[in-house]
């Protein structure tokens, strides 16, 4: 045991340094808080314990038996570690709950501490009262002087001996008050955690009340109850439990501080933890060394020697920082996990991360490692919209309505200017009219986080209070400013993702109107002895506003249309999908082509706006009396190219359709002779342009028909195409291409 | 495409430039007809003497620029239109709606 004495002396001094540091941090860090306040008084006191036995097991041997150490001052001084429990019972209303915020006449709970600072007085004053009586004790006074002083002085012995009875009952007496103050501490941190209902300030809380808890039941069992009952604990046991209830005590808070952010004491703490116990671990050594080796060199030289304390302290200076490395070292190993390390919340991100794309998931990843890591309650997203080319702040599940923010938003613009996250209240200034100062005031934003790349600014977070109530400490930012160069990339690739999936359906539905769109061409023009169709049709892009269709009519003949709408693309294939149904249906209906153009006119205007039309040309044509009726709707004017070489535009009809109501159709009728050609096409094929932004225009058209008359349907329409490229090389063509060729064969009636 | 705008003894005259085709064009035109219906301003002529080049949108916006123009009981008139844009008013029977003069001040006198 005595061997042992100088180990466990320099295990109190460690434990109580530690005590001190995390008081000290706790009040340093956020000293404007009240339950870090109580909480720092509380280890302040308790350090105090550990540290007035280690100094009283350093001084005792120094001690005489004429003056034995128990009557001297510094051990009387120790009972300063009872205000431990008053300041036990203080910490038990503001953790884990604040209550003391609501009680009335606050300052009176300070009226908790004066049973134990009474009995520091008597300890004090009264330990040995002969001391005192000596004090009192006058030289006869003369006079009026002695007159009152001698009852006085009498009185005030009659006081002193109340007092130092009051004393020898002390130790059970005060061990009681004591128990009281640790038992009603206990019930209310009980109660405290029962009212409790945030899952997480109940794990918060859970560490450092089960450990303070074990510690306070472990002293409890250790010291009060033996002083209550009068009776003895072996000291080795004693000593024992001591260590392991400061080791329980001091390790569960600094636990909870590491891991679950108790008291929102940074990160930065473990760092000076591992100081710490380094300099405590070297204290001890150097008591439990230097006594003992001095000892055995005055024993053996017989003479006394610093040679010890300064080989000592050179080994420290050596030692101290490989000491260090090696607990930080260990420290690391275990708390490597620790919830705000910026590095562990970048790897919780990446590895949440790695298989999501979908940017809604990717927002909702975010969101919950913000949530788990820095204890935030909420995160808002404002993100620059590419469609919109505003920013907007993202429904959420309590505010579902997207708010577009004006790009002219002052607020915004503040915000705009910083690098870094920032505190709400420190762009006060620019609040004044601002929605998204007000949206954010709404949703009780206190931090806002700028995601930017090297030129890019995709937006901002907008981070709400954190659970535990604090605010965010310069250690939280910069750890936010780290990560919120990983959220640029991941929210970056996400939309990324989900743009090439948006064109890759995009894609898959154009190819699917485009099959659509070739299912509504005629399979095959008709074909009859007496004459000969071709046709072609290719749009500029996936699908387009060209179309034609043969209706084969009950007389033998059939009606044929060949149109181009306006624009490009799917509204153009919308709009001739709609006037071919339209077409179609008049057809079964009506004979008269005037009064089919007519309807289907009016209805294009009813259906679309002004900008939208179509032209078309419009025929039927009757094979057994070789009769070609037609219409033209302000389409491209076909042509006809007689067996002679001569030609004709098929120009009568009237207005394009689609753009004013209550157009007239003049219809006329040409009768086709032998070897009559007739040629209809589209804008592709006419205003196709070379180089010098020449067109190819309707007389290069007539000319290469007319010159190649004789060539069949096929071979003229492939050879006008090629002609045409050969002219226009732009690839894919500048305009939906539609070329028919129709050819009245020679003699066949 | 450009558009310039001036007027001329009260009548509002539009004056684009280069290729009127779709998109942004037709956002333009649209937006400066509108504005000139909201303010009163009935009469417009549109001076296509710099316009190289037109296509079926552009067209497009001109006959939806009239029908607006009618509908709130104004008129729209061309002045200077070139030969290719008259071929394309005239294959297009466009002709028939649309007025057409060989200067922005014959057009002013037409009104």
């Amino acid at each position: 045991m005595e061997a042992l004495q100088p180990v466990i002396t320099a295990i109190y001094f460690v434990f109580g340094g530690v005590l001190l540091f995390l008081s000290y941090t706790i009040v340093r860090d956020n000293p404007r808080h009240r339950a870090n306040r109580i909480t720092g008084m509380m280890l302040f006191f308790a350090a105090l314990g550990p540290i007035f036995m280690a100094f009283g097991a350093i001084v005792k041997p120094t001690a005489s038996a004429a003056a034995p150490f128990e009557d001297s001052f510094i051990y009387n001084l120790y009972y300063v570690w009872e205000l431990f429990f008053p300041a036990f019972l203080l910490f038990s209303w503001v953790f884990p709950v604040d209550r003391m915020a609501r009680m009335k006449r606050r300052k009176l709970r300070y009226l908790i501490f004066f049973p134990q600072l009474f009995h520091l007085f008597l300890v004090l004053v009264f330990r040995n009262p002969e001391k005192v009586y000596n004090l009192l004790e006058f030289e006869s006074s003369e006079g009026f002087l002695g007159l009152i002083m001698e009852p006085l002085s009498y009185l005030m012995k009659w006081i002193v001996l109340g007092f130092s009875l009051l004393l020898s009952a002390e130790r059970s007496l005060f061990a009681l008050i004591n128990l009281i103050y640790l038992g009603l501490a206990i019930y209310t941190i009980f109660r405290g955690r029962a009212i409790l209902t945030d899952a997480r300030a109940r794990k918060q809380s859970g560490m450092i009340i089960w450990g303070i808890l074990s510690a306070v039941v472990l002293f409890m069992a250790t010291f009060l109850i033996p002083d209550l009952l009068s009776f003895e604990v072996s000291p080795g046991l004693k000593t024992l439990l001591m260590v392991l209830l400061l080791f329980i005590g001091g390790g569960s808070i600094a636990w909870s501080i590491i891991q679950h952010q108790f008291l929102d004491v940074r990160v930065i703490f473990r760092q000076s933890l591992v100081y710490t116990i380094t300099s405590g671990i070297l204290v001890g050594l150097y008591i439990l060394v230097v006594g003992q080796a001095d000892r055995f060199i005055t024993s053996v030289f017989g003479t006394q020697t610093n040679i010890v304390n300064i080989a000592f302290i050179v080994l420290a200076l050596i030692l101290y920082q490989p000491i260090n490395t090696r607990l930080d070292e260990l420290i690391q190993r275990f708390f490597i996990r620790s919830r705000t390390d910026y590095r562990n919340i970048l790897e919780q991100l990446t590895r949440r991360l790695i298989s999501v794309f979908d940017p809604e998931q990717v927002r909702n990843v975010i969101e919950r490692t913000l949530i788990s890591t820095m204890m935030v309650e909420r995160v808002y997203f404002i993100l620059f919209d590419d469609t919109i080319g505003e920013y907007a702040i993202l429904a959420s599940d309590e505010f579902p309505t997207r708010i577009i923010i004006n790009r002219e938003d002052r607020f915004l613009g503040a915000v705009g200017q910083r690098e870094t996250p920032t505190l709400i209240d420190q762009l006060e200034e620019f609040r004044q009219g601002s929605t998204l100062a007000y949206e954010m005031e709404k949703r009780r934003v206190r931090l806002i986080l700028p995601l930017k790349d090297a030129d890019h600014l995709l937006g901002y977070l907008g981070l709400t209070q954190k659970t535990s109530g604090y605010t965010y400490n310069p250690e939280d930012i910069t750890t936010l400013g780290v990560i919120s160069n990983q959220l640029v990339t991941v929210l970056t690739n996400a939309r990324l993702y989900a743009d090439s999936l948006e064109k890759q359906r995009l894609d898959e539905e154009m190819a699917m109107a485009r099959q659509i769109q070739l299912d509504l061409l005629p399979k095959q023009p008709p074909q009859a002895p007496s004459f000969a169709i071709h046709a072609y049709s290719m749009p500029s892009r996936t699908i387009g506003g060209d179309f034609y269709d043969f209706i084969p009519k009950s007389d033998g003949g059939f009606a044929m249309v060949i149109a181009d709408a306006s624009g490009k693309g799917l509204p153009a294939a919308l709009l001739v999908a709609q006037i071919q149904a339209m077409l179609r249906s008049e057809v079964g209906n009506l004979n008269d082509l005037s009064r089919i153009l007519f309807n289907v006119n009016r209805y294009v205007v009813e259906s679309t706006s002004a900008e939208k039309y179509a032209t078309l040309f419009f025929a039927e044509f009757d094979p057994s009396r070789r009769l070609f009726c037609y219409a033209n709707a302000g389409h491209n004017y076909p042509i006809l190219v007689r067996s002679d070489g001569t030609h004709h535009f098929l120009e009568t009809g009237g207005m394009l359709i689609g753009a004013f109501s209550g157009a007239q159709y003049e219809m006329a009728t040409v009768t086709l002779q032998d070897d009559d050609l007739l040629l209809f096409y589209t804008d592709g094929v006419s205003e196709a342009q070379n180089e010098s932004d020449e067109e190819y225009g309707e007389k290069r058209i007539v000319d290469y028909i007319v010159n190649r008359r004789n060539l069949s349907p096929e071979e003229l329409i492939d050879g006008l195409l090629n002609d045409v490229r050969d002219f226009d090389h732009t690839d894919p063509p500048r305009d939906d291409t539609t070329l028919i060729a129709m050819k009245i064969r020679n003699g066949v009636h | 495409m450009n558009l310039n705008d001036y007027e001329r003894d009260g009548i509002a005259v539009l004056e684009p430039r280069g290729k009127i085709m779709g998109g942004p064009d037709a956002t333009i035109l649209h937006e400066k007809l509108h504005e000139c219906i909201e303010k009163g301003q009935k009469k417009v002529i549109i001076d296509l003497a710099r316009v190289e080049w037109m296509n079926s949108t552009g067209l497009g916006i001109l006959i939806s620029g009239l029908t607006t123009l009618r509908n709130n009981g104004g008129e729209l008139k061309l002045a200077n239109v070139t030969d290719k844009i008259q071929s394309l008013l005239t294959i297009t029977k466009l002709v028939t709606v649309f007025e057409a003069f060989d200067s922005v001040d014959e057009a002013v006198s037409s009104f």
